[in-house]
């Protein structure tokens, strides 16, 4: 029975609701119920647009990023001139109006710095490389190089978030939450958006929001493998609760949640259910895919011998390889320590080694699994550096401070033009000459493989409709395959 | 003169008023004449404001005209025709306000003619004006023969006939002249010609506009109307503007070799030398080819959504491969079953749309290879990591579609060369971790160093020891 007090506080309840869910079907609908509409369609899988814009070159995305800002100038733009002119000062019209960073701005001088490493030129394609990347140099044939790209932001962590979001200010979704709100997922028993920071790497610290999803339904975040013997906490059921009773247990809730969003109808206790079931999913799909045992020896030894110990940038880049074997949509790997202010020549040369050997296998090892052909590979940091010494520069010793003006990236694969080189800097190495690449011009690109319109995968939130490239963004056509 | 233009682009919202109020005020007078009903006085005062209206809008017009770009004998015709107007107005307002006081035996029919008189000024005016902005044949494009002869014009000249040689393509009705005619003739003609540019004739392209030439034999940079088309689209200056459709890339591909060929006008293809590039830039924007990276299968109705929810059902993964493009992308790799029979005999009811199929590590047998065969739109197949051998690839002849082959960690032997042969249209095909020997592979790719076929096999120095056969 139902007394007169519960009887008015469910009939107002009921009103609640069901204006909540007028409001909700008028204006909200499209926009928060990735999960909830049209149910026939299975957009769980297929992404809010149900179908690609156009077919995509690349199905999956595994995006190495170099957290710091590798100098340009010791990996792959090879500028003589800069060792011509060590230590004389930065011409100013080469500098311009370029701001520099308070790290720099009040130095008396500003030395040219010639790198210290030797370039040649490497395969067909005859890319520069510097000696410190030796295994990168085997492979030139099958990278694309962007020489010409550039950012608006000069610190690390707007610059992070510019690339990541398309936006220097934190709060809007990241790459690879768009791409899994658009798109959806090849495979349901993993998220489709995979995050690893590297443990051998430190540095400028990274945040959890670099994943995150932004103001796009909470179930397109970026899930984080930890590094270590353990990527995901509390897989295995605790002990005396076998798996069936785990999964009654599961089935209970789960209506609980449902009977809480048929009050509130808020759609994030639908990404709630969504996560939980994916979590269930991922007590069986995760071990599968970190157990490294089925490994042969050579997998290891191409990949270099960090890759035996979980949580290394080489370990994770085996991991991604699994992943993407796997159909996961975008895996990201972060490897920090490539902000060297000072003492750089040591310092850039131990990140190369912790990284070079891996990345290049990556690629070799996609490339002979046939998956190089669906899968982009990309390769960067978040700026380049100065080709002025920050601090002292000596014989043997110099630094690089922040430098949005140019920066170097490649990417591999997934319908990108193999074995070429797009954009140039001037032989200072400071100011673009040919073909400038901006950040939103490298998203609009990456969408565009991965066939999404990046003027039409948009979002209304606040009144306006966001995209990844807000209101800029240019394909780069002439590097497409 | 930039605020007498601000002013002037008001004519084209301002005309509809006229148009309106006079058109109500005729058909009401007509109404009220011929149906013997009450007549408002409201419209003595509906007569005025079309008057008025009229007023405005043809001085907006004059100021619009002063920005120039118009042929002027249309401005005349325009301008003359809207005076009437104007005029027309005035005396109905006169007549009809005076209307109330005498009475003659006339008056139903000067009604008629006045109102009439009105309409016919009023269609007349709006349609010469509107010929300036669409071009004058913009009305009768589209018209069957007989209306079109019944408004003068010639029936529609029967369309060149379609290009199916490239040499026989003329350059310029078959290549130049249909681009122009498709995104620029619009502004760029006879009547209308903005920035002085008309590109209805070779002559007058060759003139150019208030900017200078719009081509320069061989020189692209000079060229006006190339640089125009080729700048951001966000940019002020960029053609078509006002948000028409830009040109294609192919189509941008094509005027650029034109200019770069120097312009030839009066001559066949097959009389000029054309390199690769220009060959196929110029097969595609005669429709010879298909364009690079343009979906190569024929179109297709979407697949169903029972059929959508019985693969699904069956484990694969259901994508259609893009909006445009309704064949369908299958991955069953991430189930976790093998492939079974009942899973093959569902998918055979998708064989019309099965474009990229991933069978990968699912137990695939040679026998159901066998069926696959049915899949004639495969273009990308995904066996790697299963139990096959090359028999079972020989199945797979007939896939003539098939530009991606995945075979990884298979069981393919040596013979798995001699069913390539089948296979026409493979570009890429993997066979590392494999029984190929490198022998073979060597042998294979020595006889067929000019193939279009890419072997990505083992890499045999890297797995040293441990793939040793």
């Amino acid at each position: 029975m139902i007394n007169r007090r519960q009887f008015l506080t469910r009939a107002a309840q009921g009103l609640g609701t069901a204006a909540l869910a007028g409001a909700t079907d008028l204006s909200l609908a499209k926009d928060l119920s990735g999960l909830a509409m049209q149910p026939e369609q299975r957009p769980d899988l297929n992404g809010i647009l149900g179908k690609p814009h156009l077919p995509a070159k690349a199905k999956r995305v595994i995006y190495l990023f170099q957290s710091g800002g590798p100098s340009q100038l010791e990996t792959f733009d090879y500028k003589p001139m800069l060792n011509k002119m060590h230590g004389q000062e930065l011409p100013a019209e080469v500098r311009g109006d370029q701001v520099l960073t308070g790290m720099s701005a009040q130095q008396s001088s500003l030395p040219l710095a010639g790198s210290i490493y030797d370039f040649a030129q490497y395969g067909d394609s005859g890319a520069w490389v510097s000696e410190l990347l030796p295994h990168t140099a085997k492979i030139v044939d099958d990278l694309c190089f962007v020489k010409s790209m550039h950012t608006d932001q000069i610190n690390h962590d707007p610059a992070i978030t510019f690339l990541q979001t398309g936006f220097p200010i934190a709060g809007r979704p990241s790459i690879g939450a768009w791409l899994n709100y658009g798109l959806g997922t090849d495979n349901n028993n993993l998220p489709g958006f995979i995050v690893m920071v590297s443990t051998n790497g430190g540095g400028q610290p990274l945040y959890s929001r670099l994943w995150g999803n932004g103001f796009l339904p909470s179930i397109h975040q970026g899930v984080q493998f930890r590094g270590g013997k353990e990527p995901v906490l509390y897989l295995n059921n605790p002990k005396g609760l076998s798996m069936d009773l785990r999964s009654e247990l599961m089935q209970h809730l789960r209506k609980l949640n449902e009977a809480e969003y048929a009050h509130w109808h808020d759609q994030e206790i639908k990404s709630r259910i969504a996560q939980m079931e994916m979590a269930e999913r991922m007590q069986s799909s995760v071990p599968d895919v970190t157990d490294f045992s089925d490994e042969p020896d050579w997998v290891f030894e191409m990949y270099g011998p960090d890759s035996r110990k979980p949580g290394t940038y080489a370990a994770n880049c085996l991991l991604a390889r699994r992943l993407a074997e796997r159909n996961v949509k975008f895996t990201q790997l972060y490897h920090q320590g490539w902000d060297q202010h000072d003492y750089l020549p040591g310092g850039i040369k131990n990140q190369c080694k912790k990284t070079d050997q891996a990345s290049a296998a990556l690629v070799t090892d996609l490339k002979q699994r046939g998956l190089l052909e669906d899968t982009l590979v990309v390769w960067g940091g978040e700026f380049g550096r100065t080709n002025y010494s920050q601090g002292k520069l000596t014989a043997t010793n110099y630094g690089r401070d922040h430098h949005p003006g140019c920066f170097t990236m490649w990417m591999a694969g997934g319908g990108v033009k193999p074995g070429m080189s797009y954009g140039e800097t001037d032989e200072f190495g400071y100011n673009i000459t040919k073909n400038p690449v901006h950040v939103h011009d490298f998203q609009a690109t990456l969408l565009h493989l991965m066939g999404i319109d990046h003027e039409k995968l948009t979002y209304k939130y606040q009144g306006r409709r966001f995209r990844l490239t807000d209101v800029h963004g240019k394909i780069i056509k002439d590097i497409l395959a | 003169m930039d605020l007498i233009q601000f002013f002037g682009r008001f004519h084209v919202l301002v005309l509809h008023l006229p148009i309106g109020i006079l058109l109500m005020a005729a058909v009401l007078e007509l109404y009220a004449l011929f149906f013997n009903k009450q007549r408002t006085k409201t419209l003595q005062t509906i007569w005025l404001w079309g008057a008025l209206s009229a007023c405005g809008a043809a001085l907006l017009g004059y100021l619009l005209s002063l920005g120039g770009g118009y042929n002027a004998d249309a401005v005349f015709v325009h301008k003359a025709f809207a005076f009437a107007v104007i005029g027309c107005a005035f005396i109905c307002w006169f007549y009809f306000c005076l209307l109330s006081r005498i009475s003659s035996k006339f008056a139903p029919f000067i009604t008629t003619i006045l109102c009439f008189g009105q309409l016919f000024l009023l269609f007349s005016t709006g349609h010469y004006g509107a010929n300036m902005t669409h071009g004058s044949t913009y009305l009768f494009d589209y018209a069957p023969d007989p209306v079109r002869k019944l408004a003068g014009l010639e029936a529609h000249p029967t369309p060149r006939e379609k290009v199916t040689d490239l040499a026989q393509a003329h350059v310029y009705l078959d290549l130049i002249g249909p681009v122009l005619e498709q995104k620029c003739v619009a502004c760029h003609n006879d009547d209308k010609s903005k920035g002085k540019l008309n590109l209805t004739r070779l002559d007058s392209l060759f003139k150019g506009g208030q900017s200078g030439p719009a081509v320069v034999a061989g020189d692209l940079n000079a060229s006006e109307l190339y640089r125009r088309i080729t700048l951001d689209s966000h940019d002020k200056k960029f053609m078509p503007a006002g948000g028409k459709p830009p040109l294609s890339d192919i189509q941008v591909k094509t005027l650029a070799w034109w200019i770069e060929a120097g312009l030839p006008q009066d001559k066949l293809l097959g009389e000029l030398e054309l390199d690769d590039t220009a060959r196929s830039i110029l097969a595609t924007q005669l429709g010879l080819q298909a364009a690079k990276g343009s979906w190569p299968l024929a179109k297709t109705e979407p697949l169903s959504q029972t059929l959508a929810d019985e693969l699904t059902a069956a484990g694969f993964v259901v994508k259609q491969i893009s909006q445009d493009v309704a064949y369908i992308d299958l991955d069953y790799s991430v189930s976790r079953q093998a492939f079974t029979d009942q899973a093959l005999e569902v998918l055979l009811k998708a064989k019309d749309h099965v474009a990229w199929l991933n069978l990968a590590n699912s137990q695939v047998s040679d026998p159901q290879l066998a069926a696959l065969s049915q899949l004639t739109h495969l273009i990308k197949l995904r066996l790697e990591k299963n139990p096959i051998t090359s028999q079972g690839i020989n199945h797979l002849a007939g896939l003539d579609q098939l530009t991606y082959l995945n075979l990884y960690k298979t069981k393919v032997d040596d013979q798995v060369f001699s069913a390539l042969q089948q296979l026409p249209a493979l570009k890429n095909l993997y066979l590392t971790e494999t029984l190929v020997s490198e022998q073979a592979l060597t042998q294979w790719q020595q006889k067929n160093k000019t193939s279009s076929l890419q072997v990505i096999a083992a890499n045999y120095d890297l797995m040293g020891q441990n793939n040793e056969k």
